[in-house]
């Protein structure tokens, strides 16, 4: 990887194939970093448990008996068995299956067949409790790390952590997660899709020409009325040392370069125009300036979780649907280099009805979720060539471009947000933070 | 794992009521026409077998310990669709810059084990199945799914039927984009 002083920014393309460096990634990007494992939202109860994946392994998250949140390493003490196969459960217990070692669901080991008869004298339990990693419940997040020196979870969002919760904040504060994630096999590296949520609005307009063309995003405003003729979107990119990022697109009167609220009074496309003085009144000043004429707004937590909000329109709902807006999560696990698990998890807020959230549901299962038909596909079809064609020896040899908008955003000073926020709808400032970071911790040379 | 409580649900699927085996000899010639369509990319007339409030859902497999609780989530789905969703996918392949549909896939629909049932209260009949279809484009691009489907038919009288709800139970735990770019 390497910026160069000929307003460039590129990336060996190994990175996207290369076995070897997905063992390195696992220890370098995946071992020290906080991660998304799911929602508290999940596990409700004592014993409820999910199975998700940190870094290279397996993981069972699990709320104890005392209501406790854990993240247990899913393989047994004695020899390395898997514990739970299951994709989620309640269990007071863990028992292996091989040879029954058992353990509680906060990873005490309690059980071990022939303890007394047939292990040494020596042979203590309670130094074979199962591993467990650091685990934070930031408003229903499950955050977890392996690292026992990772910075806390704050520190280590740092700027972000202001994005989230004026994301959260902007909808009444306390959201739920709709129904079990999805989750799907995409062919190509986990990279790959992460990056392209960290900023790229530039393959929209190919990508995603003919779903534009379709109206699947249409014409409505926020306040109801149609014909976007006088309106543009423009973009402000925030990418953090850390490697985090947030994209949020704004509705602004064409020809317009900063951002100003568009009819005076604070609008929130995709949610209820009734519910907007409720909705301003659970912000501070500087959330509703972030949050107000957003319609679109996506961003990566790094490494490897995905968030995007949009407000989409009646092309795929009924004709009488309201412009409705969903908030999806989704994390990246390799499966190996060339094969990634994406997991969804859709959120709603929970002051909105049932209608509300059932559609909000919908229009993401309708789009962007695992079976997308109209929008995801074209997403995935992408991803799937890059893997097909980047790996061969010529292919290989050649460098990925990053270098759009390079040196070309303006500070937007004014922005409500901390961290540097640049107005520059298409580019690429994102994703470099992402791999600058990526490459930091893989202690990559920089070669040009 | 939590279902989020809703009211009527109107993605509700009714029930199985008593077993009407002197219809599967009917019932599965609509349904082998209706996949021939599918698999000869004759798509207006596979929409024009479709009721207007036709439902389309592929319900998120769940992977459990007890085998006695149900295999897929009620509320959760990989994808769901309308006609209007389903015209729009559809009319997609003659769009040059749809980039997942051209070149088109080739799919095949093998359906076997059909077996209707009347619905309780309702002049419809629910139609369950075993479907194994496959998906074939290019040199990497190939998939094998089954599945068990769940159609819930209005009679027209003579033998012909519409779609007014078609619900998709995937074997697979975790599928992959391709098996799930697949019209089941």
């Amino acid at each position: 990887m390497g910026e160069s002083f000929d307003n460039t920014f590129r990336l060996n393309r190994d990175i996207f194939f290369d076995d070897a460096l997905l063992a390195r990634e696992y220890a370098r990007v995946f071992f020290p970093t906080w991660q998304l494992v799911g929602f508290s939202d999940e596990i409700p109860e004592a014993g409820d448990y999910v199975v998700r994946r940190l870094g290279a392994d397996s993981v069972v998250v699990v709320r104890d008996e005392r209501g406790r949140i854990a993240v247990l390493l899913n393989s047994c003490g004695h020899r390395g068995t898997r514990l739970c196969q299951a994709a989620f459960g309640n269990a007071a217990h863990f028992r292996c299956s091989y040879h029954g070692w058992t353990y509680a669901n906060d990873g005490r080991l309690v059980g071990v067949p022939g303890l007394r008869t047939h292990y040494p004298p020596g042979f203590r339990k309670s130094e074979r409790d199962l591993p467990t990693a650091r685990v934070v419940c930031r408003r229903g997040f499950l955050f977890a790390t392996w690292d026992p020196d990772a910075p806390d979870l704050e520190d280590y969002l740092g700027d972000l952590a202001w994005y989230l919760d004026a994301l959260l904040d902007g909808a009444g504060g306390e959201w739920e997660v709709y129904g079990p994630p999805q989750r799907v096999v995409a062919r190509g590296n986990w990279k790959i899709p992460v990056d392209n949520f960290a900023g790229d609005g530039y393959h929209m307009r190919t990508a995603h020409q003919i779903a534009l063309e379709q109206g699947i995003y249409g014409d409505t405003l926020a306040d109801g009325t149609r014909g976007r003729g006088r309106f543009d979107l423009l973009g402000v990119n925030i990418g953090t040392e850390q490697g985090h990022s947030v994209r949020a697109g704004y509705v602004v009167e064409k020809g317009t370069e900063t951002l100003g609220p568009l009819r005076g009074e604070p609008a929130y496309p995709g949610y209820p125009p009734e519910t907007w003085p409720r909705l301003t009144a659970g912000q501070t000043p500087e959330q509703v300036r972030f949050n107000s004429d957003l319609e679109v707004v996506h961003g990566a937590v790094f490494p490897n979780a995905v968030f995007l909000s949009v407000a989409h329109d009646r092309a795929i709902g009924e004709d009488d649907d309201p412009l409705t807006r969903y908030l999806v999560w989704r994390v990246h696990s390799p499966i190996d280099a060339r094969r990634t698990e994406c997991t969804y998890w859709t959120l709603v807020p929970k002051a909105m009805d049932a209608d509300w959230k059932r559609r909000s549901y919908s229009y993401q299962a309708r789009t962007q979720s695992a079976g997308g038909i109209l929008f995801e596909m074209d997403d995935f079809e992408n991803f799937a060539r890059i893997d097909s064609a980047m790996p061969g020896t010529a292919a290989g040899a050649v460098a990925a471009d990053l270098s759009l908008g390079l040196g070309l955003g303006e500070p937007a000073p004014e922005f409500p947000g901390p961290g540097r926020a640049e107005y520059l709808t298409l580019s690429e400032h994102n994703q470099r933070a992402f791999y600058r970071r990526w490459a930091h911790l893989m202690e990559v040379e920089a070669d040009g | 794992m939590a279902e989020p409580a809703v009211g009527a649900d109107p993605t509700a699927f009714p029930e199985r009521g008593a077993r009407r085996a002197d219809l599967d000899r009917v019932v599965t010639a609509f349904l082998v026409e209706e996949a021939a369509a599918l698999d000869e990319a004759r798509y207006d007339d596979w929409l024009d077998l479709l009721e207007p409030d036709f439902l389309y859902r592929v319900p998120v497999p769940l992977l459990r310990e007890d085998p006695a609780l149900p295999r897929h989530s009620a509320t959760a789905v990989l994808f769901e669709a309308t006609k209007r969703t389903l015209r729009l996918k559809l009319g997609r392949v003659d769009l040059r810059h749809a980039w997942s549909d051209r070149p088109a896939a080739t799919t095949r629909h093998f359906l076997g084990g059909v077996r209707v049932f009347a619905v309780p209260g309702a002049d419809t009949v629910r139609v369950d199945a075993n479907l194994l279809v496959t998906a074939n484009r290019g040199v990497e691009h190939s998939a094998l799914v089954t599945a068990s489907r769940q159609d819930v038919l209005v009679p027209r009288g003579g033998g012909d039927y519409r779609v007014r709800a078609r619900r998709v139970l995937l074997d697979v735990e975790v599928p992959t984009v391709e098996q799930l770019s697949i019209i089941f």
